[in-house]
């Protein structure tokens, strides 16, 4: 009985890995098929300006961030296709001062990843 | 001359413990390594540290393998099998930099948080460790 638990255990478990890693997995080889996977644009409009997110990925990213130096622009959950979010004039004025200098999400809840310039 | 239990039995122990201290080595310290960091870090699949030190990380893997496979059949065997597991883990949470991965691309540092994978190998590890330990410390063999 001992064994069945343990080979259950060893099949199971290899399961979970693969099941865990696939997200990952999934993203990393659409980033290095299409290096433009994510793109960030800023677009004007008035009382500040629009942040434009275009992903062209299967995995929905979450916790979405973009850096303008020492600012942070909260994206949130974003999905195949275009999400644009509302910049205040403070966020815009660092964009325009800094450039886009990072982002940062998540991968299917699990994976954080953070590009950083420099 | 017909060759003497105990030295056939001890040959036998010391065989199994090396083989599944190579096993043991080949999961944690070869594959989850460069597995992780291939998912995180295309450019950087084989961690340096496994390149410098893998002699050091095979002989202790090894060592272990001898020692879990000299428990079996006692109440050892459990926390010789459980210890196993936990230092093949540390050997990668140390060569994968405790999970978060590192890596430059196009003018940018790129790093992947890779411990929710770690902390499941470890649980999944522990557990069929457990099992295992379990079975053999009621076997003789």
């Amino acid at each position: 009985m001992m064994a069945g638990f343990r080979v259950a255990l060893g099949v199971g478990g290899a399961a979970v890995v693969i099941a865990l890693l696939a997200p990952l997995a999934i993203f990393m080889a659409e980033a290095a098929h299409n290096p433009g996977i994510i793109e960030v644009e800023v677009e004007a409009a008035p009382g500040g300006g629009l942040l434009r997110v275009a992903y062209n990925g299967s995995m929905p990213l979450s916790d979405f961030e973009v850096y303008a130096g020492d600012t942070v622009i909260h994206v949130g959950y974003v999905s195949r296709g275009v999400k644009t979010v509302p910049l205040t004039p403070q966020q815009l004025a660092a964009i325009e001062e800094r450039g886009i200098t990072g982002l940062s999400f998540k991968i299917a809840g699990l994976y954080s990843i953070k590009q950083v310039k420099g | 001359m017909p060759l003497d239990p105990r030295v056939s039995r001890a040959a036998w122990v010391a065989v199994r413990g090396v083989v599944s201290g190579f096993l043991y080595y080949i999961v944690y310290v070869v594959a989850l390594p460069i597995l992780a960091s291939a998912m995180g870090t295309p450019q950087a699949a084989v961690p340096a540290a496994l390149k410098s030190s893998f002699l050091i990380y095979l002989g202790v893997m090894t060592a272990l393998g001898v020692g879990a496979a000299l428990a079996r059949g006692t109440p050892a065997a459990v926390p010789a099998n459980m210890l196993v597991t936990a230092v093949g883990w540390l050997i990668s949470y140390k060569l994968l930099s405790g999970g978060i991965l590192h890596g430059s691309l196009e003018g940018y540092t790129v790093s992947v948080d890779v411990r929710p994978i770690l902390y499941a190998v470890l649980v999944l590890g522990l557990l069929y460790s457990l099992a295992s330990g379990l079975e053999s410390s009621t076997s003789s063999g």
